[in-house]
Parts: structure tokens; C-alpha cells; sequence
């Protein structure tokens, strides 16, 4: 054989084994196979090198060498023949299925080799297993053996266990199923039980609070409901003539509730007027009603209508007669004519609002308690028995759950729309929210009531406007500016007082605040303060007298016959007495700049040192890679920095300036730089010569091996055993020092 | 061989010269056969093989945890599509009949003249005697300490059964009246080896861990017939208690087929070849052999009386089985295939056929490579397999070289 063909298949291998690229590449590949067919000792050849490649104890080579393999084990029969020959030592090389020998790191390319050589052992024991007996035996190892069978069951080499194992996985998911039916199953039975029990209660709930809402509000024609929202009817007076005086008053609560608001022209005063005050009694408690002009049977209306509604009625006659603002009209009234200038609005709400009253209390007690009980316990059990009864899939009891849940809904949609104002029990009319202002509309006769009702019929576009709540408050404001209303009359008086005090109460904390001039207050914020002292106490004592202290006068030694003399205070003394020192520390500013010196990690000196940094010395400018610089402005610049600032452009311009500088010199003469070429030869000395391959010498950089660098050194472990023998000593000199015999031996 | 071929035409030489030349070199070719091949049966390692006299039956001791044995039938293919496997006769688990099921078969062997009896030891110390028509325990011998081996005397005369185990002395067992008949007594230690001369049906040979080779004749049985002496006697002292076989335990010894040698095998990694009659070293130097199979009999084989004109010695070594030339030392072949450590071996007595049983539950077969056949036979062969041993060059290197030059 050609020593130089032997040169390139051996270089040729090594590059490719050695490129620790995962897979390998194709011109040298092909180049490869061309000369493995080429003659059969380069098969033999490449085979002795893939064998000693393969022996190589990193997995990027054995991969590599395996993939090499794998390429020519199909095509070239001397090189299965060869292979196979040594398939136990190729097998334990390649798929590590032996403890002995595990497949060497690093990790990643093991476990690819191990995957990559048993899918390819299969393939070829597939189709070559018949003619190798090894290769057969080999595989049959592999599958008999307890690690690699366990990976050719995870490749899905296994069918027959893979089988085994969906078939396995499909007989526990039925067993899985059948489980959960029959827990579902229970469950229904369960759910079923649970309606059983609670319908009749569920329903008996609903049907109370219906029966509750009947009796606040009460239904007299149920068809009426189905046209509500198209109900946009002022009330004629021919209908109201037809309908009783109930059934006029259900249509004003109708009205209300459609949010709907007619405005009437009161055209006339009658003596009938009581019920149409009666009517708007009715709105303020929530269930506004069109005035019902000419009508009769206000008891009527009193006892089968609203709470308190005969009272009321009676009330606002009287208020109607009280508050009546304007003498006009109302002399014009008791004159007996009708007043015909004045437009009476009335705003319908769009909630019904009930009131409270002693009479309706337990009513609405059952009602809310009722709501709760539906709110709280019945719609989650029902939506909950709506989930399970969904997941059976009963259709009847399905539609019948959903049913009550509708219903449930629409009871507590209703009784939303019920805005009941709690805890404001027998207040009148003009109390409530909505009381409508009662305007002059002059009691008519019966003759005079069929012209303003006339006039109402032809005043048909303010009904159709729709009203909110804020169209009805700021209505409400409009009428307390019309000082025909009795909320006008009503907000003076109440307002001159409570205005009258507001004023009262800002003109005199005016006057509080300017008391004193301007320059005064300024003046008094400006003055220092400071604590009583000496100097304050001598402040008046402007002839200098002494403070009262007995002085001993230390000629005579005796201490009570010593004569005692007047204490001379001398100028200065007497100024010391009236001076304080005050101890002037200045302010603290806290440091804004940090050294920023670079340091050895990359990172810039975090220390915030007001001049000098312990480490890097003065504090200096520097720019953004922590070299120092006259540029950078927005450093501090101290007096010290300033100083040395001048010589700063000689260490302005660092090593890697001068590199740069010396490379381009260099470069523009055509030369390596010096020392740069050192340094590079010098690391090429210790470049690897396979520089693609994973170092797996290199130490891994684990807490652990830190850990023991540490603890294990010479030094720590020198210093330890210093103090364990110093303790030790002590200990033992603490004992035995006081025996003599012991003292003896030292 | 057309040499040999004239020769024979010629009378030149001895008549058994030209089959046993070519049994030679057919033995010196073996390799792991392409036809034949054992289902496996033992899930753990094949501790012993042995086939019966007519070299059909082979009967293998498994150490799988309750011991199983399993008779393997050689000549019936039971495998599928062409490929010779053969299949397990009759099988048997020590769950049946071993009274302590926890231990593995250690030894199995044939009645050496019939195959209606065999025998076994195991890790249990009963040695067993076993009808195989009813594969019933028919005989138990119960021993204080462990057997390590135990061999069925060849000869015609006498139905002994030696017995060697823990106990520093070889028992012999009587088949026939199912009793130890007699113990020789003369090794130190426990006995590790026994072999029956294929010669003289009452010699026997035994060796221990007391690193001697002694020859015994049973009806002498004050002592022993010598003490093979590694060094001939020229520089141990004469006295025979301190004559050494080995530097380390004897645990192989086998009879060459005509009875002429001896061949010992130690924990020394020697091999030693003797001469039988004489008890000399014949000092024929095997190299270094690794003994891997120290604690237990480690299986020797010869080449069947057929192919002894240049004898060959099997010793498994590791996963391989290794093949000497007897005389020479030379080493022939190495026959590798097995995953684990070979553990067993038995030899066809006619035929130039090996099996094998190792660690890893295999059984191989090896046998000299098919005759090359005339063309014809040459052609059908390819149909049926030939394209798995052909060359598969893809176009691709074609195109690649076309591009290229």
C-alpha cells in the first residue's frame, strides 16, 4: 500500500473524526468513500483507523468515527466482514451498554452516539443480519440486554413491545373510562335526587317572591306586560274614563317603568284634582303615575294601590294647597279659574322605586330573603347541576333545569329593577328622590277637565322623548330655577341659610388669614428659632450683672467665714454671657459620582468616594469604558482632579491606544507587530490541536471544585490545624499545668 | 490435499493420515457458523455444555436462578427460513426437582455412553442423577461442602463418578449401587479439576487449588499413581509433597482423545501439557493464557480423535475461546463472538464442531466455513443470500469521480 495514500486516509479520517461537528462533512466524505473503493486495503486501512478512533475516550471522536462507519458498513462487504468480526468491542465502544464502560463525555454527543449507533445496528441487522451471524448474535445481545433494550424500546425498535405497551395504554385508558362513566353516572343519579328534592322548594321560592311582586305591584292585566315597550300612551280620557281609577293608576306605573315621560298641559282645576295629586303622590314613591284627571275612587286607589297611597293622597292635597308658590294662580283657582299657563312635566323613572313603609315591610323582608336564598344557594346548585346534567347529556331534565335557571333570572332581574328605598318609611312625597314637583295645577271642574285633557291629546312630541336619570336630575335643577316650583321655593329657603352660614363662615377665616400685613407673615416664617439658653436667659441683663452663683472666694480656707465679695464681671464676661456657640457642622451632600475605574472583571469601580478611591486613587473623569478623560463634564471635578488634569493626556492614551497605534504603524510597514506575534505564538502553544473538539480535560467549574479549592488548600488547611493544635495545647495545658509531673516534661 | 489425495492412492502413508490432515485443518478453521444456531433459552449465563456420544444431543446447565437445564437438539432445525436454529428438545427447571431452587446448575454431563442418564451438581451439593426419559432425579448424593466439579468415568468396567469439591478429597460415586464407593485423599486443598484418562479407564487425574497435578489409579487407593512435578524434578527437592504443577490453583485438566496427554491449566495463566504415560512437563510453551474463571473448573477442549494429527486445545479466555496447537504451543485461532465470558464448552466427538455457552445466554455453534461449491452451486447461492455479502458502491462516488477527473 501507498504510504502516501495511507497519509491521506489517515489525515483524512482524523480531520473528520476530529472536526466534532455533529455530522460530518460531505466533499470529504466523498472523497473518502472514493478512495475506500478505489482498493480494499484502504478499506482495511480506514477500518484500523476507525477502530483506534473509536477507542479514543471522547464521544465527539467515537461519533464522528461511527458516522464514518455507518457510511461505508452498506456499501463495502470487507468492511462488515471486518466490523463484525469485532462486534462486541465495536458494540461496547459505541452503545456504552456495558457498565464497565460507559461511553465517555461529554454527555450530549454520548447519548447522540448511543442513539445514532443502536438505530444504525438495527438497520444494518436488518439487512445484513442474515449474512453476519455476529452482527445477529449482536443485536440479539443488545435486545436481550437489560440497558440497551430499554433504549431500543425508547427508538421504537422494540415493536413488539411497543405493542405490547399501546395495547397496555389503550386497555388502561377503557378501564380509565368506564371508571369515570360510572362516577359520572353516580353523579347524575346523585344530581337527579338533589332536583328531585329542591325543585318544589326552588319553585315555591319563585313563586313567593312572584307573589311578592304582585302584591307591591300588582298585575291586572298580564297581557299589558307583553306591550310594554311599545306602551307610549298618554292616558285619554276616555280610557281613563273606561278603566277604573286602579286600572289608570297600573298604567301609570306602566308608563314609569317603560321609562317613557309624558308631559301634560294641565288645562283646568277641578275638584277632582285630588286624584291626579294622588297620581303624582304615587310617582314620588316610585310608581309614577300620569295625573288621573276626573277621576273618582281615591280610597279605592288607597287601598288596592300603593302603600299609603290613600294617606298620601290626602297629604299632598294639603301640601298641593301649602306650597302652592305662586298667589296667582292659585287665587285664580279659588276663583274657580283655570290656569292655563303653567306645564306640568312629569318624568318617569326608569327603576320602579318601592318605599318602604310599615306596610309593606314584611313584604319586602320576604322578598329580599327570598332573593337571597334564590341568589345564593339555589343559582349555584341549578348551575351547577346544569354542568353535570350538560356532561350526561339528559336532554329532559336539561331543558327543564334551564328553565327554572331562566326563570330564577328573570325573578331576580325584576326585583334588580325593584329599587327599593330602604329605611325611608313614611316620608311623603316631595321626600323621595323623585317627588314631583307639585305645580299649580288649579282644581277643575269636571266641565274644564274634557278641555285639558283635549289640550293634552295635542301635545303628543314631548311624551315621546325618552328620559334617563340624569335628564330627570337635571330637570329636577331646572325646575328649582323656576320659581313657580316648589323645589325653587323649598331650595331658597333652605339655601339662604346654609348660604348665609357657608358666607359667614369664609368671611371670617378671610379675615383671620389677612389679619396682618403680607411682609409681616413672610417675615414671621422667616425668623430663626432656637431653643432657650443661657444667652436668652441674660438677654435683658444689658448692665452686666452677675448670674446668681455664690462664689467661694478660695483665699480663706474655711468655708463659712470666708468674707464674701461682689463678683466683678469683667467686658468680655459679661458679652460671654450674653453669646451662644453655635457648632457650625455645614451640611451633609451625599456623594454623586462613583470612581468608575475599570476594573479586571470589565465592569467599572462601583465606590462612591468623595475624592480619592482607595483602589484607583483620585477621583478623575472618565468616559463610558472607564478611561480617563477632560471630556467627560458631567463628572465632579475637584480641586485635586483639576490638578491633575494636566499631565492627564500622557495617561489619557491607554495600552490598547498604543496597540491600536502600533498594529497600524506596523501594518503600514509591513510587519508583524512585535510583541503582539509573542503573544499570539504563545497562545498558539497552548491552542488545542483539535479545535472543534469539546475539552473534556478542562476542569468543569462546579460550586464543588471551587468549593474544595478553597477549603483544600494548603494555607486554609495549615491555618486550621494551627488552631486546632493551639486549642488542643491550651486545653491540655489547662489540665495538667498545675501537675508537676506533667510541668516536668516540658 | 491432492497431495494427500495421491499419497493415499500411493500407499504411502497410514491410511487415517488424510482424513485426520484434513480434520486438522478444518478444525484450525473454525468460525462462528453461518447455518447452525442455538434459540436461546437460559436467561442468564450457560455454566456448562456437553454433548452425548453420538454428538446430537447437547445439554446445557444455565445458572439462571432456579437452575435450568435444556437438550438441545443439533441435527433438527427448528428455526425459521432456512437458518439451522436448533431448538430445545426438553427443558427443565430446578423448580421441579431440586430440593434448594435458589442455586444455579454448575456441571452437566452425559452417561458418556448413552444418552438415558445425566448427570448434574449444584450451588444446592447434591449431585444428581437424572433419567431423561422422565426427567426424574432417579439418584441424589449429598455433599457437605460446594462441588465444583464432578466427571462420569468413561470407561466400560466401572461406572464411578468423581466427584471433586470442597472438601480436599475426591469422592466416587457408584451409579449402580448409589453409593460412594470410595475417597482419595491426598490433596490439601480443595480440588478444582478432575479428568478421566481416555486411555486407562482407571487412571484419573485431578487438580487443586493446592497448585498440584496428581494421577490416581482407583484401585489403588492408599495413594496416589504421582505427582506431576512442573519442573521435572530438577529444581524443587525430590520430595513429593512439595512437587507443584502450577503456580496457582489447577482448575482446568483434560485428556487429549488418545490418551497420550495430559494438558493442566492454572490460575498462573499457564498451560501445561504432560506427558500422560510418563507424568513428565513436556514443557511446550503455550505463552501467557488468563485464566478468567479462578474461582471455578474452567472447561478444556480437545479436537475430536478425528482431526488429532496436529491436536488443538480450546481454552475460553474471556469472551473468546482461544485454540492451540498441542505440540507447538502455537496459538491457531481465536474464536470470538460471545458478549460476556465463555463458561462452557463441549466438543462434537466425530465432527470439526465447537459450541460454546458464555455470560450472555448464547450457545454458539462454530464450525469450519462451508466448502467452496462449483459455480453452480455458487449462483443459487447468491440468489438467496449472495446480495447481502456483495459490495453496494453507490452512483454517487461514480458521478463524484466523474466530476472530479
Amino acid at each position: 500500500m501507498d504510504v502516501s495514500v495511507r497519509k491521506e486516509l489517515s489525515d483524512l479520517v482524523e480531520k473528520m473524526t476530529h472536526s466534532g461537528s455533529p455530522s460530518l462533512d460531505d466533499t470529504q466524505l466523498k472523497k473518502l468513500k472514493r478512495l475506500c473503493r478505489s482498493s480494499d486495503a484502504n478499506v482495511r486501512a480506514v477500518y484500523e483507523l476507525f477502530m483506534a478512533d473509536l477507542a479514543k475516550k471522547h464521544a465527539e471522536v467515537r461519533l464522528s468515527a461511527f458516522q464514518i462507519a455507518a457510511e461505508l458498513f452498506p456499501r463495502s462487504h470487507l468492511f462488515r466482514q471486518l466490523l463484525t468480526g469485532e462486534f462486541q468491542r465495536v458494540a461496547e465502544l459505541v452503545t456504552g451498554t456495558e457498565s464497565r464502560h460507559p461511553l465517555p463525555p461529554p454527555a450530549p454527543a454520548a447519548s447522540r452516539l448511543k442513539e445514532t449507533s443502536l438505530l444504525a445496528i438495527r438497520q444494518w441487522n436488518e439487512k445484513f443480519g442474515e449474512g453476519y451471524p455476529k452482527l445477529r448474535l449482536g443485536f440479539n445481545h443488545l435486545k436481550h440486554s437489560k440497558k440497551a433494550s430499554l433504549w431500543l424500546s425508547f427508538l421504537s425498535v422494540d415493536f413488539e413491545r411497543l405493542v405490547a405497551q399501546t395495547e397496555a395504554v389503550r386497555r388502561q385508558s377503557t378501564a380509565r373510562d368506564a371508571r369515570r362513566d360510572a362516577l359520572a353516572q353516580q353523579r347524575l343519579s346523585e344530581v337527579h335526587a338533589e332536583i328531585a328534592d329542591q325543585k318544589y322548594d326552588i319553585e315555591s321560592v319563585l313563586k313567593e317572591m312572584e307573589s311578592c311582586f304582585d302584591i307591591l305591584v300588582p298585575r291586572f292585566f298580564p297581557e299589558e306586560e307583553e306591550c310594554l315597550p311599545s306602551l307610549q300612551r298618554t292616558p285619554t280620557r276616555e280610557t281613563l274614563a273606561e278603566a277604573g281609577s286602579e286600572k289608570a293608576e297600573f298604567r301609570g306605573r306602566v308608563l314609569s317603568s317603560d321609562g317613557s315621560f309624558a308631559s301634560l298641559e294641565s288645562g283646568g282645576g277641578s275638584e277632582g284634582g285630588g286624584e291626579g295629586e294622588e297620581g303624582e303622590d304615587d310617582a314620588g314613591k316610585g310608581v309614577k303615575e300620569e295625573g288621573n284627571k276626573g277621576e273618582k275612587g281615591a280610597e279605592d286607589e288607597g287601598e288596592v294601590g300603593e302603600e299609603g297611597g290613600s294617606e298620601s293622597s290626602d297629604e299632598s292635597d294639603v301640601e298641593w294647597e301649602e306650597v302652592d308658590p305662586l298667589p296667582g294662580p292659585s287665587s285664580l283657582k279659588e276663583n274657580g279659574f283655570v290656569y292655563r299657563g303653567t306645564n306640568i312635566s312629569i318624568q318617569l323613572p326608569t327603576k320602579i322605586l318601592v318605599e318602604e313603609t310599615e306596610d309593606n315591610t314584611s313584604v319586602l323582608t320576604a322578598l329580599s330573603e327570598s332573593r337571597h336564598l334564590l341568589k345564593d344557594t339555589y343559582l349555584p346548585r341549578v348551575n351547577r347541576w346544569l354542568e353535570w346534567l350538560t356532561k350526561a347529556g339528559d336532554e329532559k331534565d336539561l331543558k327543564e333545569m334551564i328553565d327554572i335557571k331562566s326563570n330564577i333570572l328573570d325573578v331576580l332581574e325584576k326585583h334588580k329593577k325593584f329599587n327599593i328605598a330602604m329605611s325611608k318609611s313614611t316620608h311623603s312625597g316631595e321626600a323621595g328622590p323623585l317627588s314631583l314637583p307639585l305645580c299649580p295645577s288649579p282644581p277643575h271642574s269636571p266641565s274644564s277637565t274634557t278641555d285639558s285633557q283635549s289640550s293634552i291629546i295635542h301635545r303628543p312630541t314631548t311624551t315621546t322623548a325618552t328620559t334617563t336619570r340624569e335628564s330627570l336630575r337635571s330637570r329636577e335643577r331646572e325646575l328649582e330655577q323656576d320659581p313657580t316650583t316648589i323645589q325653587a321655593q323649598l331650595g331658597a329657603l333652605h339655601g339662604k341659610s346654609s348660604d348665609a352660614r357657608v358666607q359667614g363662615m369664609a368671611e371670617y377665616s378671610k379675615q383671620q388669614l389677612t389679619d396682618g400685613s403680607e411682609g409681616q407673615t413672610t417675615a414671621i416664617s422667616n425668623v430663626p428659632v432656637v431653643p432657650f439658653d443661657m444667652d436668652l436667659y441674660h438677654w435683658d441683663n444689658s448692665e452686666g450683672k452677675p448670674p446668681p452663683i455664690k462664689k467661694v472666694c478660695m483665699s480663706s480656707v474655711h468655708q463659712y467665714w470666708g468674707s464674701e465679695r461682689d463678683i466683678e464681671l469683667s467686658e468680655d464676661e459679661k458679652a460671654l454671657l450674653r453669646c451662644r456657640t453655635i457648632q457650625f457642622t455645614g451640611k451633609f451632600e451625599p456623594v454623586k459620582w462613583s470612581c468608575r475605574a475599570p476594573l479586571p472583571s470589565g465592569r467599572l469601580c462601583p465606590r462612591r468616594d468623595r475624592f480619592k478611591c482607595p483602589f484607583h486613587g483620585p477621583i478623575i473623569a472618565r468616559d463610558d469604558q472607564g478611561r480617563p478623560s477632560q471630556t467627560a463634564t458631567d463628572e465632579p471635578s475637584t480641586s485635586g482632579k483639576t490638578s491633575t488634569q494636566p499631565d492627564a493626556p500622557s495617561s489619557n492614551i491607554s495600552e490598547a491606544d498604543y496597540n491600536d497605534i502600533e498594529a497600524a504603524v506596523f501594518a503600514s510597514k509591513g510587519l508583524e507587530p512585535p510583541t503582539q506575534q509573542k503573544g499570539k505564538k504563545r497562545k498558539g502553544g497552548r491552542q488545542k490541536k483539535h479545535p472543534g473538539l469539546t475539552d473534556i480535560a478542562a476542569q468543569t467549574d462546579t460550586p464543588r471544585n471551587r468549593l474544595e479549592h478553597r477549603i483544600f488548600s494548603k494555607r486554609a488547611v495549615k491555618r486550621v490545624a494551627d488552631v486546632i493544635d493551639a486549642a488542643n495545647a491550651r486545653r491540655h495545658r489547662d489540665k495538667f499545668g498545675d501537675s508537676f509531673n506533667y510541668a516536668l516534661e516540658k | 490435499m491432492l497431495q494427500l489425495l495421491t499419497a493415499r492412492e500411493c500407499g504411502l502413508g497410514p491410511p487415517w493420515f488424510l482424513p485426520r490432515s484434513y480434520g486438522s485443518q478444518r478444525f484450525s478453521e473454525l468460525e462462528l457458523s453461518k447455518e447452525k444456531e442455538l434459540g436461546r433459552f437460559h436467561s442468564a449465563a450457560v455454566n456448562s455444555l456437553d454433548l452425548d456420544c453420538d454428538g446430537r444431543y447437547l445439554i446445557s446447565g444455565g445458572g439462571d436462578v432456579p437452575g435450568s437445564i435444556a437438550i438441545h437438539d443439533t441435527a433438527r432445525p427448528a428455526g425459521e427460513k432456512g437458518l439451522y436454529v436448533c431448538g430445545v428438545t426438553v427443558s427443565t427447571y430446578g423448580t421441579q426437582n431440586h430440593t434448594d431452587t435458589s442455586h444455579a446448575v454448575s456441571v452437566v454431563q452425559w452417561f458418556p455412553h448413552d444418552t438415558g442418564i445425566f448427570t448434574t451438581t449444584s450451588g444446592d451439593r447434591y449431585l444428581k442423577i437424572w433419567d431423561t426419559n422422565d426427567l426424574l432425579v432417579v439418584e441424589k448424593f449429598k455433599f457437605k461442602n460446594p462441588i465444583y466439579t464432578h466427571v462420569m468415568s468413561t470407561g466400560t468396567s466401572h461406572t464411578l463418578t468423581a466427584v471433586g469439591g470442597g472438601e480436599c478429597k475426591i469422592t466416587l460415586c457408584d451409579l449402580v449401587s448409589g453409593a460412594s464407593s470410595h475417597v482419595l485423599e491426598g490433596h490439601s486443598k480443595p480440588v478444582m479439576a478432575l479428568a478421566w484418562s481416555t486411555a486407562c479407564e482407571h487412571v484419573l487425574a485431578s487438580g487443586s487449588q493446592d497448585n498440584s497435578v496428581v494421577l490416581w489409579d482407583i484401585r489403588k487407593a492408599n495413594g496416589p499413581l504421582t505427582k506431576l512435578d512442573q519442573h521435572n524434578g530438577s529444581r524443587a527437592s525430590s520430595d513429593p509433597s512439595v512437587t507443584v504443577a502450577h503456580g496457582g490453583s489447577v482448575n482446568g485438566l483434560c485428556f487429549s482423545p488418545d490418551g497420550l496427554h495430559l494438558v493442566s491449566f492454572g490460575t498462573d495463566d499457564r498451560l501445561r501439557l504432560w506427558d500422560a504415560v510418563t507424568g513428565k512437563n513436556t514443557l511446550v510453551n503455550y505463552g501467557r493464557v488468563f485464566n478468567t474463571l479462578p474461582k471455578q473448573n474452567c472447561p478444556l477442549a480437545f479436537s475430536p480423535l478425528s482431526s488429532t494429527l496436529h491436536p488443538i486445545i480450546c481454552i475460553p479466555v474471556g469472551g473468546e475461546v482461544l485454540m492451540f496447537h498441542l505440540t507447538t504451543g502455537k496459538k491457531v485461532k481465536s474464536l470470538s463472538g460471545h458478549f460476556g465470558k465463555v463458561h462452557s464448552l463441549a466438543v462434537h466427538p466425530v465432527e470439526q464442531e465447537l459450541y460454546s455457552g458464555g455470560t450472555d445466554a448464547n450457545i454458539l455453534c462454530w464450525m469450519p466455513p462451508p466448502p467452496r461449491k462449483p459455480s453452480l452451486d455458487r449462483a443459487r447461492r447468491s440468489n438467496a443470500t449472495g446480495a447481502v455479502y456483495e459490495d453496494a458502491w453507490s452512483s454517487d462516488e461514480d458521478n463524484d469521480d466523474d466530476g472530479r477527473h
